[in-house]
């Protein structure tokens, strides 16, 4: 079954949804459809050229302004990263052509770059080292909330954050050396998430930083599985408790039902049977599976009722990488691995079977 | 009311935009998406994905049950098992029928655990066949099958093992004890292989084969054939043996420029499709950009001001990409006007 090809009018004059439409509705919405009020947004291909080019071309902007000497010293650095900045906005703010917008997202980049880097040198002049990673973490996070705000570039506003979480991510790893401390930052990806998602408007403002975060949850994981396995024979922590993917397994699956119960219309829904099924199944997938397969279960969800490609794409990408990376887990015996994505994949299996069965009802209904 | 305004078709990220702006209330909002998407898509969704993802898992977790239990298992338990598996799956296939996607995947299944009885047949008997064999002849096998299947996934599938089974021979036939100085000739081998399939992909459509329509199979064919001739082009790019020894044969850069020229052309012109031309002026920027800063930062020795490099490149890739990106717009807009009656 396909989804409906109605037009916005027809769809307005539908004999279901007329009763429930106020009595200016339509002509507002018919206003609303003609305004032109947001520039038409560039392909994700051009995205990622401009993107992969500001950042390569801020590197050299760098080194240019490092070597020359223009950068003497830590001051110099913010000064000179706060002038980027500020070109940067008012570039962006003053003109829409190609060149300057790329031009300005250099300027972001370098200066972003710069003013984080001087911070850094500042700030650990006058403290004992061992908390560089602490350090260029807070700068980078104000440094970034600040442009956040005031500049108005896609690119900028999903690369930042995402920087942020990698940086959070290599501090807890390096200087804290602590795996609990993971999970309170799955934690926290988890609920910025499930609260720009399902409670916030997406605008052109909050939108990048959802794909951000919907990038940064995956990343951590597979991150997090790579220093427990034998695939880059990278191990960091101090120590790995039994069960260690435990909490946030759990955590996922109560993301993953809440944000079912949200997307069918609140608890009111919870008494529909393929919903009960769906969260049995997914409770079953949190005593069972790895955070990996939930993820990829919950960005599916969240990528299809949404209409997020982007979404669909990270869940379809990253549930083949994970698996490839858990199969090296070395906290886990390869006969549990084998039970747990196995009785996962039944699950999901089963799952089907029984939602074939109440979809028949359903649609006779 | 404009009519006009009104005759865009609606999909769900209209309706939860006017909804988060408040032209819809709650019920409202509920009701167009009970009629945008009744349950009846929903559930059609979900039972495509779970499929999909269900049966990907429950593969895995068998290749991570066999690779556990391996030095423990008999032979006959080993081979047995696989078999059985092969066996249910082709049956269930039949039984379903390849019109079914549960009759494809299960045909996907059993394409997968074929080669998997061949690997393992192998290593039982230790018939001492070369790993490029088990590729090729897991390729030859399963022909059929992917022939009668009309499934993309099985199709890719099939090239990915032609491709394993051709760098395979490459490694272990042509140059087992890596003597040879040049690499190039596996990747042109490579593009050359990937670009027959990319071309032979975009005539089946072209006829009529529906099933091979995917824009995400023509991405990947056109990202394979690009990667694989750019390889070579790069490599002549950044060949330290310009200036000393013997440089590589600027030879192996020729086939990126016509194939990356010849493919654009049949992508604006024969088989209209924005992505692949994306894909195309995207890798030739990157390559453009590579030469442009070797012959840059190669040549330094005869500038006084070496940190102005440094800022001119920064430039040159600014206006590049933005030449890209604007040239990538236009056409897009060219396209979209010629689609249009």
């Amino acid at each position: 079954m396909k989804e409906t090809t109605l037009t916005l009018g027809a769809l307005l004059n539908h004999p279901e949804v007329t009763p429930f439409l106020r009595e200016d509705d339509a002509d507002a919405i018919a206003t609303r459809m003609e305004k032109r009020d947001e520039a038409p947004k560039d392909p994700v291909y051009i995205r990622i050229l401009s993107g992969v080019g500001a950042w390569f071309a801020s590197l050299f902007l760098i080194g240019f302004l490092g070597i020359s000497d223009i950068i003497t010293d830590d001051a110099g650095a913010i000064v000179t990263g706060v002038i980027l900045l500020t070109t940067a906005v008012f570039l962006a703010k003053k003109c829409t052509s190609t060149f300057p917008s790329q031009l300005s997202l250099a300027f972001a980049f370098a200066g972003n770059v710069l003013v984080v880097g001087g911070l850094m040198q500042v700030l650990l002049h006058s403290h004992s080292s061992g908390n560089e990673i602490l350090v260029l973490l807070l700068s980078h996070a104000v440094v970034c909330t600040t442009i956040y705000i005031l500049y108005p570039s896609v690119v900028y506003r999903f690369a930042a954050p995402l920087a942020c979480v990698i940086i959070a991510t290599i501090w807890v790893s390096v200087e804290v050396e602590v795996f609990w401390v993971m999970h309170l930052l799955i934690a926290g990806e988890m609920l910025l998430l499930g609260v720009l998602l399902l409670h916030t408007r997406r605008s052109a403002f909050i939108q990048p930083l959802i794909r951000a975060t919907a990038t940064m949850l995956p990343a951590t994981l597979f991150f997090m599985n790579l220093t427990q396995g034998a695939l880059l024979d990278w191990h960091i922590w101090k120590a790995i408790p039994q069960n260690a993917m435990l909490p946030s397994t759990a955590m996922l699956a109560g993301g993953v039902i809440y944000l079912l119960s949200r997307l069918t219309g609140g608890p009111q829904q919870l008494r529909q049977p393929w919903l009960i099924v769906a969260m049995v199944a997914t409770l079953l997938l949190g005593l069972f599976t790895t955070p990996g397969v939930l993820v990829a279960v919950g960005l599916l969800i969240a990528g299809y009722a949404f209409g997020d490609r982007a979404l669909t794409a990270l869940a379809y990408l990253f549930l083949p990488c994970f698996l490839v990376v858990f199969y090296y887990a070395m906290n886990v015996s390869l006969a549990q691995k084998s039970g747990m994505i196995a009785g996962s994949g039944l699950i999901l299996l089963l799952v089907r079977l029984l939602i074939q069965r109440y979809a028949a009802k359903e649609v006779e209904a | 009311m404009n009519e006009s305004s009104l005759d865009t078709p609606v999909d769900i990220k209209t309706v939860r935009r006017l909804h988060q702006e408040g032209y819809l209330t709650d019920e409202a909002f509920r009701a167009t998406l009970k009629v945008v998407r009744p349950p009846s898509v929903w559930f059609a969704w979900a039972e495509r994905q779970l499929l999909f993802f269900g049966s990907a898992l429950l593969l895995s977790g068998i290749m991570f049950f066999f690779a556990y239990n391996w030095a423990a298992m008999g032979k006959f338990i080993k081979l047995g098992m696989l078999e059985a598996g092969l066996v249910a799956c082709a049956l269930g296939a039949y039984k379903l029928g390849l019109h079914k996607l549960t009759g494809k995947v299960l045909l996907l299944s059993a394409s997968v655990l074929l080669g998997i009885l061949m690997a393992v047949y192998g290593q039982t008997y230790q018939t001492g066949a070369d790993a490029y064999e088990l590729f090729v002849g897991w390729a030859v096998l399963i022909f059929g099958w992917v022939l009668i299947s009309e499934f993309a996934a099985l199709w890719l599938f099939w090239l990915v093992l032609l491709n394993t089974g051709a760098i395979l021979y490459w490694i272990q036939v042509v140059d087992p004890v890596h003597s040879l100085d040049d690499w190039q000739p596996i990747f042109l081998l490579l593009g050359a292989l990937n670009g027959v399939a990319l071309v032979l992909r975009e005539i089946a459509v072209k006829k009529g084969f529906a099933f091979l329509n995917g824009k995400w199979l023509g991405g990947l064919l056109v990202t394979a054939v690009l990667t694989a001739l750019t390889i070579p082009a790069m490599s002549v790019i950044f060949d330290h043996h310009y200036y000393y020894g013997e440089p590589i044969s600027m030879g192996y850069a020729v086939p990126w420029p016509l194939v990356a020229v010849g493919a654009y052309l049949c992508y604006r012109r024969l088989w209209p499709n924005m992505l692949a031309i994306a894909l195309i002026l995207m890798n030739a920027c990157v390559l453009v950009l590579c030469a442009i800063g070797r012959l840059m930062f190669d040549g330094h020795r005869y500038y006084y001001n070496e940190e102005l490099l440094f800022l001119v490149f920064a430039l040159i890739i600014i206006g590049i990409v933005s030449l890209t990106a604007f040239g990538l717009k236009k056409i897009a807009k060219i396209m979209a006007k010629e689609r249009t009656p």
